[in-house]
């Protein structure tokens, strides 16, 4: 479904994927400002759209990182190039609030590595995640999904 | 209102972003606006004078039903070919493919299934050397083009208004029967003739084109007609333990209703027989069908994932509740149709275990009895 949404530009279930935790999110961004991990510019033009932003179009979003080259990280074969790839915005405007970092999938884990050592969010919010990056997990985690 | 691509004009499948309506019918082949006209895609076109490098001839009947098929085509028609499992389907379609080719015509080759694609993409490739012959599926869409192109049913909304001939393999098998999205791709995709070819057909697809059938096997034997023992489970598995051992010297396929009877079946009959299981939520299908291939073990347990497709020399079938819903007659006729394909075994038994004598049994060894008749 995520596919259908991000890769076919099916806009139509973007409020589809945080149905079931509306309420959740609502108490945690009461005191938190959402910012999500970034698409390349070539990747935004090419879709129409930033799937993130429009997932969470009943909130104000942040968008603090960009990406200085066009890497797809679903289909890179070094994943930890993402690392270098992605900066924080320099004079970025943001409140004080506490920060959630958003993203809508994690594979191995680099990407939202990378938005941790630079933003230091209080929060983590994955709308899904690879099973082999669950495996990579204690048990005692893994549980908990 | 309409979506192009599949002729949808239901209101309610359409959604609204930013100035325009998309289709959401057909959004899984990638999203489409209302009212845009689908582009021909110009594809690489050229005369090939070219014959087929079969390892064994063709049987004169088999010459026969080519030929007729050949001959409806160039007169202008869909048709269908009607024969039993093991007939020799994809080698009847030769004379048609080098017909086309000959004349620089478009060929295509699309199955329901894409391990299929990928096993024929190999067999289209050693018959034909000289041709270059491309798969095109999930994980293989980097070139698109070649003389003669092998694609799963999905990927034929790449090719609009780009096929001479389209042949279709498998119509009855599930993503094709019954998905008007998919045929209406398929459509799109053919400006000439299409040629469908199935074992099982349904009666809407014979309707629609000439039918030429061949129901003998290329080595002359009968198709197999399965016994039918009606029982309990616990006797049909005690009757399942009585053939095994009476039928020492084969391997066996034994087709069950679920994934739940794989498992289950796998350890009850551990201590009478080597065997493995197979389904369709199973990671290492390719390793286990290859150690079976290997003889590795005598027993291969599985659900319908294997009643198409599969060939292993001098393998006997069995069924277990073979009454379940999962098992239509299409179904039961494809599974015995894994019996007696090669050349070398041309015999071999089936058992069919059920509780009831259900319609789709009933149909099935009528039908293939009608087969055994008609050839």
């Amino acid at each position: 479904m995520l596919f259908q949404y991000k890769e076919q530009n099916d806009i139509a279930l973007a409020p589809v994927f945080l149905k079931d935790y509306q309420d959740i999110f609502k108490k945690i961004v009461k005191n938190h400002s959402i910012c999500v991990m970034p698409s390349s510019n070539e990747r935004r033009m090419k879709r129409g759209f930033e799937p993130n932003i429009k997932l969470l179009s009943n909130y104000f979003v942040y968008s603090p990182f960009y990406k200085t080259n066009d890497i797809k990280q679903s289909s890179s074969s070094n994943r930890k190039e993402i690392e270098e790839v992605i900066q924080l915005k320099l004079m970025y405007p943001m409140d004080q609030k506490k920060k959630l970092l958003f993203d809508d999938v994690i594979t191995s884990g680099h990407t939202m590595h990378r938005g941790i050592v630079l933003l230091h969010p209080d929060v983590v919010f994955l709308l899904s995640a690879h099973p082999e990056w669950i495996a990579s997990k204690s048990m005692e985690k893994q549980k908990k999904f | 209102m309409k979506c192009f691509r599949c002729n949808n004009t239901d209101p309610t499948l359409f959604y609204y972003d930013s100035g325009v309506y998309y289709c959401r019918k057909c959004i899984m082949f990638s999203r489409l606006d209302a009212n845009t006209p689908i582009k021909k895609v110009t594809l690489s076109k050229k005369m090939i004078n070219t014959s087929p490098k079969l390892k064994y001839p063709l049987t004169p009947k088999q010459k026969e039903t080519s030929h007729k098929v050949c001959t409806l085509l160039k007169q202008g028609k869909d048709v269908f070919l009607y024969a039993c499992t093991g007939a020799g389907k994809t080698e009847i379609t030769y004379e048609s493919i080098c017909a086309y080719l000959k004349e620089g015509k478009k060929v295509c080759f699309a199955i329901s299934r894409r391990q299929v694609v990928l096993e024929l993409k190999e067999r289209l490739q050693s018959v034909f050397p000289s041709l270059h012959v491309i798969c095109v599926a999930q994980g293989y869409t980097d070139e698109i083009d070649g003389d003669i192109i092998v694609c799963t049913m999905h990927q034929l909304y790449r090719y609009p208004y780009c096929f001479d001939l389209l042949i279709m393999d498998e119509v009855d098998a599930f993503p094709y029967i019954g998905n008007e999205v998919l045929e209406t791709i398929a459509s799109l995709s053919c400006i000439g003739q299409k040629l469908y070819l199935s074992a099982t057909p349904d009666e809407t697809l014979l309707h629609k084109s000439e039918v030429v059938t061949l129901f003998q096997r290329p080595h002359g034997h009968p198709l197999p007609i399965p016994k039918v023992f009606v029982c309990s489970k616990f006797i049909q598995f005690i009757l399942i333990i009585y053939y095994l051992n009476k039928y020492k010297s084969h391997q066996i396929l034994l087709f069950v209703p679920t994934i739940q009877d794989c498992i289950t079946m796998h350890y009850l009959l551990k201590p009478f027989v080597s065997n493995a299981y197979v389904h369709s939520q199973f990671v290492n299908k390719d390793q286990v069908l290859q150690e079976f291939h290997n003889k590795s073990f005598r027993c291969l347990i599985s659900t319908t994932l294997l009643e198409r497709g599969i060939t292993i020399p001098d393998v006997y079938v069995f069924v277990y509740q073979a009454n379940h819903s999962v098992f239509t007659c299409s179904s039961l006729i494809q599974i015995f149709g894994r019996i007696g394909r090669s050349f070398t075994s041309p015999e071999g038994k089936g058992i069919c275990l059920c509780s009831t004598y259900s319609d789709a049994i009933k149909n099935c060894i009528k039908q293939l009895k009608q087969m055994n008749q008609d050839a």
